[in-house]
């Protein structure tokens, strides 16, 4: 147990850097670095609670405050799930420490069990951000029980462990498939993409509801169908000890398994993912030069998509912006009173909002440095301008999002019949805004860099500068969002709002370039991997 | 071909690493760097190729410094590196095409290069494979390869000799000494004090960031062995 616990704390003390953060020399950095990470943490927890507070004043409107608490834990099941999916493959069973730890005088058990309560505890610690908003505005629209707050707790403890359990026996099992890597990548990807696509549409078949009141009966219905498990951890909460008895070993069993699974199979599972894999048929043949320029995109591209882990977590925001219109427009008559009352000329400026929030929730720019690892010495050594190999990085994050964007104001045009001006500013603005987040983005990964990880995970999910950008992101949103909702009351048309808004894209894009052409340029100059 | 003028380099937090040291290596000449672990050998090798920046001094590769004019000086330089570190996720073919893309090399010399020094090297049936597959020591043949298919001035090599099996390693100093016949010169650090010995036209040896010995192999070692010479002179401090 003094083993694992050992491990545990060194494992955490690598994670979040701890040793930095209270090392006195470093401390003025050190602090202001920590309090960036307490403000995007606050900021991230802020957003939850003003979206249960909103779906507790729907919920509460339609007389089914109880949802709330449905919601909020299906919201986290689901969340831990997407967390859980991406990160156990390469935590658990691709792990990059796995030489050091069986190198130690340590049985698997004790690996194991430090790398399963490390998993527990990052996962806690994001759960944290849905569960507690849940519980609070749960309060505020019901009536609460003794046996409510009593359970808060162990509610809290317990829901992570199915989602664990079942996305970590699915990447187990993900070992199997005889593919070779960069199939197996793809394979992820996709797979990935359509868990996504599929919590939409389960989305997109509340919304089809015609009787809105019913919409709120269907909402219960369907989240129990997605999340069984839930339901009963929420009657249990509300009083029925039996169905919160059933939630606790639905929970508790499933995740005993996995860790039996993991305990028989970690060598196994890790032996089998360092199988090399050779190409027997391979001849020297005559190669053909590419330009300086060209030749860093494609190595950024290559890296990019070697990544199932990076491209997931970074599509996802283009893809979800594609998703969200999908649904507006498929809500569209269901939302006829609303537009009644707005006017259908507000349609063009709620998916313009849609669709910066998406972009402004991730880039592939803010873990693009960090994800050199220990190579970054061959970009520094490269006869490159730092300008070009910015350049190349933030390509990346264009070329995976821009054909999206138009194929977004394309849906929108074919579907809706939007004007000319509106499809315009529909491209425009969002591209500005693509543009501030992959500058913010670099800078921000520039500011926070790290090349001492174990798994892409830890640059891609779990870094700094991925928290700084998205509050840089978050910060861009919500100007954007003030500024075009003040011009809309002062001129009540749309050009004016467009304009406006644009401009302010503007300068928040120019801003960010020159923050990255800049104090950019010298950050990258100083870093020392 | 390399001139260093009082280069000092502290790191963040106030660590002097490299404290006002001085050098030049000609060309045609091998230059061995020598020290302790952390004596601030890999800092000042890590300045010369651009990798670091530094405060104090400048450091001119073929007259020209790296400080103001640092792409000019890195078409000069190939720097191998103590760890071969490089991206998994390519095949070493396409490693090498990467490199001669960035460095602009011609069609005809990269394939006649990379098929040339491959053979030699006994990896030319393991460029199609994914790098993530190479063991330690073909991975530093692949550097040492994308480094030789760039015809640079001036190599820089951090440890060349750690890792590599006796074959390699004497393929190695062969090479050096070839490179260096062609006008070339070589700037390594090492442990091994014997190829130091065998090898170098000239040495430095660093202390704590200070060279306390710099000049021709047989000056600086008299009739002593270079090992007695370097015990000396750290036993004495």
């Amino acid at each position: 147990m003094r083993n694992s616990w050992l491990l545990l704390k060194v494992n955490i003390i690598n994670t979040f850097k701890l040793n930095k953060i209270f090392k006195r020399k470093e401390n003025r950095t050190s602090v202001f670095m920590s309090f960036l990470v307490i403000i995007g943490y606050i900021s991230i927890a802020a957003v939850a609670f003003l979206y249960m507070f909103m779906f507790g004043e729907l919920y509460s409107q339609n007389g089914v405050p109880n949802l709330i608490l449905i919601t909020g834990i299906s919201i986290g099941f689901i969340f831990v799930l997407l967390m859980t999916i991406t990160t156990a493959n390469s935590y658990l069973f691709r792990s990059r420490d796995f030489d050091l730890l069986m190198a130690l005088p340590v049985s698997s058990a004790t690996v194991i069990f430090s790398k399963i309560v490390h998993l527990l505890l990052i996962n806690y610690f994001m759960f944290l951000l849905i569960y507690l908003p849940t519980v609070v505005v749960y309060q505020i629209y019901n009536q609460t029980t003794p046996l409510f707050w009593l359970l808060v707790i162990p509610t809290f403890l317990l829901i992570p462990l199915l989602p664990i359990a079942v996305s970590g026996l699915l990447s187990f099992l993900f070992g199997f498939i005889p593919l070779k890597q960069k199939y197996k990548t793809i394979l992820t990807i996709i797979l990935s993409l359509f868990l996504v696509f599929i919590i939409f549409w389960s989305q997109l078949q509340i919304s089809n509801v015609e009787n809105p009141e019913a919409i709120f009966g269907t909402v219960g219905g369907y989240l129990t169908k997605i999340n069984y498990p839930g339901l009963l951890a929420a009657e249990g909460m509300e009083g029925n000890i039996l169905k919160y008895l059933l939630f606790v070993v639905i929970s508790i069993i499933p995740f005993i398994g996995f860790v039996y699974i993991v305990a028989a199979n970690y060598l196994k599972s890790n032996s089998r993912s360092r199988r090399s894999e050779t190409n027997k048929k391979f001849v020297l043949t005559e190669s053909e030069s590419k330009g300086q320029a060209r030749a860093l995109i494609i190595k950024e591209l290559r890296r990019y998509f070697s990544s199932s882990i990076y491209v997931v977590n970074t599509i996802m925001s283009p893809v979800i912006s594609l998703i969200f219109l999908i649904l507006l427009i498929m809500s569209k008559n269901q939302l006829a009173k609303f537009f009644e009352v707005l006017g259908y000329d507000v349609l063009p400026l709620i998916f313009i909002i849609l669709l910066i929030f998406s972009l402004s929730l991730t880039s592939t720019t803010c873990s693009s440095i960090s994800i050199e690892g220990k190579q970054f010495w061959i970009l520094k050594s490269l006869p490159c301008q730092t300008g070009h190999i910015f350049f190349a990085k933030i390509l990346v994050n264009l070329i995976i999002t821009i054909p999206v964007l138009i194929i977004d104001v394309i849906v929108a045009q074919v579907a809706l019949h939007i004007t000319i001006v509106d499809a315009l500013f529909l491209f425009i603005i969002p591209l500005l805004v693509l543009l501030y987040t992959s500058f913010i983005g670099l800078y921000s990964n520039l500011l926070l860099p790290r090349f001492d990880y174990e798994n892409d995970t830890k640059v891609v999910k779990q870094s700094l500068s991925t928290l700084v950008a998205m509050v840089f992101g978050f910060f861009g949103f919500a100007i954007l969002i003030g500024v075009g909702y003040v011009s809309y009351r002062v001129f009540e048309t749309n050009l004016p709002v467009y304009l406006l808004t644009s401009l302010t894209a503007l300068v928040l894009m120019i801003i960010s370039f020159l923050l990255l052409r800049f104090h950019g340029t010298k950050l990258y100059q100083k870093i020392h991997p | 071909m390399v001139k260093i003028i009082n280069l000092s380099k502290s790191y963040p937090g106030g660590k002097l690493a490299v404290n006002n040291i001085s050098l030049e290596v000609a060309p045609g000449e091998i230059f061995g760097f020598i020290g302790h672990n952390g004596a601030g050998k890999t800092t000042t090798i890590k300045c010369m190729v651009g990798i670091l920046d530094f405060q104090k001094g400048d450091i001119f590769i073929n007259g020209k410094s790296i400080k103001k004019e640092p792409i000019a000086c890195k078409y000069e330089i190939a720097y191998i590196p103590d760890n071969p570190d490089i991206y998994e996720q390519l095949t070493g073919i396409q490693y090498l095409n990467f490199i001669c893309d960035v460095y602009k090399i011609s069609k005809t010399q990269r394939n006649e290069d990379i098929k040339k020094y491959a053979k030699m090297f006994e990896i030319d049936h393991n460029l199609g494979d994914v790098i993530a597959s190479y063991s330690h020591g073909m991975k530093q043949k692949l550097v040492l390869l994308s480094a030789l298919i760039r015809r640079p001035k001036l190599y820089v090599m951090d440890e060349p000799f750690v890792g590599l099996d006796p074959k390699m390693s004497y393929l190695v100093k062969e090479t050096m000494k070839e490179k260096c016949q062609e006008g070339a010169s070589v700037f390594f650090s090492t442990h091994v004090l014997e190829v130091a010995e065998k090898l170098c036209h000239r040495i430095a040896i660093i202390k704590m960031g200070e060279i306390v010995t710099i000049g021709k192999m047989e000056d600086v070692k008299g009739k002593k062995t270079l090992e007695d010479v370097f015990l000396e002179l750290f036993d004495h401090a």
